[in-house]
């Protein structure tokens, strides 16, 4: 497996990280390497916006290589995840031939070819030369029945084409698969996966992030808007506001030249949708609300 | 920090994550072996992570692990037990499974489902069937009442997979999708022979649940909880409230993914713990506060006992007026199918009429008649 030390490999991929922008806890990092070593794929749950899919992106860019995404919801079906025939360029094909009357030449070998095979995610990922990393993000959304089937891909990493035969990985990919936790993911699926949970950051390291994502911010800022959004966090919302939400916020904020200002209920008010998502949480923090948010806050 | 680690202490922790609920096999002590082998054996964080994403299958796994690793890694650190006269008791985590005590004694543990489920009530024969039809009352063991719990979860999950199939079913007879049609009947040359259909958009049920939570439900709420609970996370666009003096909204409690987190968030919230009961006021706060959330398509389902401190006319006219908002109104009552319970004179003359179901909530067996009740009016 890793010729290098483990403590050297959890400090380099820790640091890799960090260098495209993602501050990694030594529990995710383990996990990565972990996934890498096993050769298994990695299933990431957590809320939303705290930073699931972009570690796939942080981590293709570490190893410099692809990035290939496949968005799941009901109704994926292994056309659009797999692969599909061409069929309007086969026909065109039959169609030239007949009128070249080469009818002779064409057999069926030669419709069903590389030639007319569209790649989806699924099939792209494994017939890469380059190792690539493939995001299965959302796999909560897919339906039951294409769940089962991805269990034969990321088992033996080989997919069975009826008119071709079965295509096994050139490469095996990193596979990272991200949940919402909308629906129960089968017991089947989660035994194949290391797995890890991504909770809200802590103040310390969602501060790191803001500085880091938005290097222009005064620290003053970034303090207050950390320590109002942990508060938040803590209320009874529909929709927590994630890492995605706190980094729109300070942006607005900086954007609207606040930098040097305190954070005042009448800001937080005003700007209020930047990290609320549903109709029911901006009724429910009112300017009183956000006040004693603010006040306890500090 | 350092560790005093072994192989065998190793395959040891695996079992007692596995005594612990943890679903591992041997593939899992391997990859846990060879990674720890291949790095820092003695460094606690290190072995303590890696064992954590090789073992860990869901988010309460994953919140339980440090709790359960020190306690094995460190039995010197006393740990802080939970306290089981908790009111929560029925949200606490899994216990080991060496010893369970039925209602006709104590029994070795056995890794048979079915057996495992009939130790539970030792109520004598039909054992595999005793558990369903269990009143929840009599459920006097923590073990048995959890394990019905969770089963009252994955019945109300169920709904979802059995609404599936029927529409998958349905689909067959419905409008001919021309451009489907054409672009799947290419292999045959553009020849139509294989017709391909329109698939319908059917939205998923939008359930309401009306919780009593009032002093009187107390036995009956761990299961119902559960069940609820269940309905919540299996259809996103349902709602659930909880009512006993007043009326709380508590679906983004109840679709908390984390067993252990809702309960945190629930025992937060004493407000929602209360003795009396109005369910009149209660449903007419409802009606008034978030009528909007109510769809033609709605079935509210109200969950109570039926003592009510207000007038039973009261009652009539809300349920009257939510009844004309929706779908249909149906009333699980943990009471009714008990032996002894009659059902109110006036609830029968006034209410019972206005139901579209009166349906028990007592058991399991009570609850499948709903869930069933649920998929046919959705269908």
């Amino acid at each position: 497996m890793h010729d290098v030390p483990m403590e050297k490999s959890i400090d380099h991929l820790r640091s890799s990280l960090e260098k495209q922008g993602y501050i990694a806890e030594d529990t995710l990092v383990m996990t990565l390497l972990l996934m890498e070593q096993l050769k298994r794929p990695l299933l990431i749950e957590g809320e939303a916006g705290v930073g699931k899919t972009e570690i796939a992106k942080s981590l293709a860019a570490v190893h410099s290589c692809p990035l290939i995404r496949l968005q799941c919801y009901e109704g994926l079906d292994t056309n659009a995840a797999v692969y599909e025939w061409n069929y309007s360029h086969q026909l065109l094909s039959i169609k030239l031939q007949e009128s070249l009357d080469k009818m002779a030449n064409i057999d069926e070998s030669g419709i069903f070819s590389e030639k007319y095979l569209l790649e989806r995610p699924l099939l792209k990922a494994i017939r890469q030369d380059i190792r690539p990393v493939l995001l299965i993000d959302e796999v909560d959304r897919a339906d039951e029945a294409f769940e089962a089937y991805m269990l034969e891909l990321l088992s033996d990493f080989q997919i069975s084409i009826p008119e071709l035969g079965t295509i096994k990985a050139h490469t095996i990919p990193l596979v990272i698969l991200t949940s919402n936790g909308t629906r129960e993911l089968s017991d089947a699926l989660r035994r194949r996966c290391v797995y890890h949970y991504l909770d809200y950051p802590d103040a310390e390291k969602e501060l790191e992030i803001i500085r880091r994502k938005i290097p222009g911010i005064a620290s003053n800022l970034s303090r207050q808007i950390v320590n109002f959004v942990q508060k938040l966090r803590l209320t009874e919302l529909r929709k927590k506001p994630g890492v995605a939400e706190t980094l729109d916020w300070s942006a607005a904020l900086l954007g609207l030249n606040l930098e040097n200002q305190e954070l005042t209920s009448d800001i937080v008010y005003k700007t209020r949708s930047c990290l609320l998502k549903t109709q029911d949480d901006i009724l429910t923090l009112t300017e009183n609300n956000i006040r004693g948010l603010l006040k306890e806050s500090q | 920090m350092n560790l005093q680690f072994s192989h065998e202490r190793l395959l040891g922790f695996m079992n007692h994550l596995r005594q612990q609920g943890y679903i591992l096999g041997i593939g899992e002590t391997i990859d846990a072996y060879k990674a720890i082998n291949q790095g820092l054996i003695h460094d606690e964080t290190y072995t303590r992570n890696t064992i954590r994403s090789l073992s860990c299958r869901d988010p309460d796994e994953w919140k339980r692990f440090d709790q359960l690793f020190d306690r094995y890694w460190h039995p010197e650190r006393n740990q802080q037990e939970p306290d089981q006269n908790n009111n929560f008791w029925f949200f606490k985590k899994k216990e080991p499974k060496k010893v369970q005590t039925g209602l006709s004694g104590t029994t070795e543990y056995t890794n048979h489902f079915t057996e495992e489920l009939s130790e539970f009530t030792g109520a004598g024969a039909g054992k595999q069937k005793s558990i369903s039809k269990a009143d929840f009352r009599f459920l006097n063991d923590r073990n048995a009442a959890r394990k019905i719990e969770s089963l009252a979860e994955q019945l109300a999950l169920m709904l979802r997979k059995k609404m599936k199939r029927r529409s998958i079913t349905a689909n067959r007879g419905n409008r001919i999708d021309i451009r489907k049609t054409l672009r799947g009947n290419m292999k045959y040359g553009g020849l139509p022979l294989k017709p391909l259909f329109a698939k319908k958009q059917r939205e998923e049920p939008h359930i309401i649940l009306l919780h009593d939570v009032s002093h009187s439900m107390a036995w009956n709420n761990p299961l119902l909880f559960r069940f609820t609970r269940g309905l919540v996370r299996a259809f996103r666009t349902s709602d659930a409230f909880v009512f006993h003096i007043r009326l709380f909204c508590v679906t983004s409690l109840f679709r908390e993914q984390s067993i252990a987190t809702m309960k945190d968030r629930l025992e937060e919230k004493n407000h929602l713990w209360m003795g009396g009961t109005c369910i009149a006021e209660s449903i007419d706060y409802f009606i008034s506060h978030y009528g909007k959330t109510i769809r033609p398509d709605s079935i509210v389902i109200i969950i109570s006992d039926g003592f009510d401190t207000n007038e039973i006319y009261y009652l009539n006219k809300v349920i009257s007026d939510l009844k004309g908002r929706c779908r249909q109104v149906l009333w699980l009552n943990p009471m009714l199918g008990r032996e002894g319970f009659n059902l109110d004179r006036d609830f029968e003359q006034h209410i019972v009429p206005v139901l579209d179901l009166l349906a028990p909530a007592h058991s399991l067996d009570a609850l499948k008649q709903t869930v069933r009740h649920i998929a046919r009016t959705c269908h």
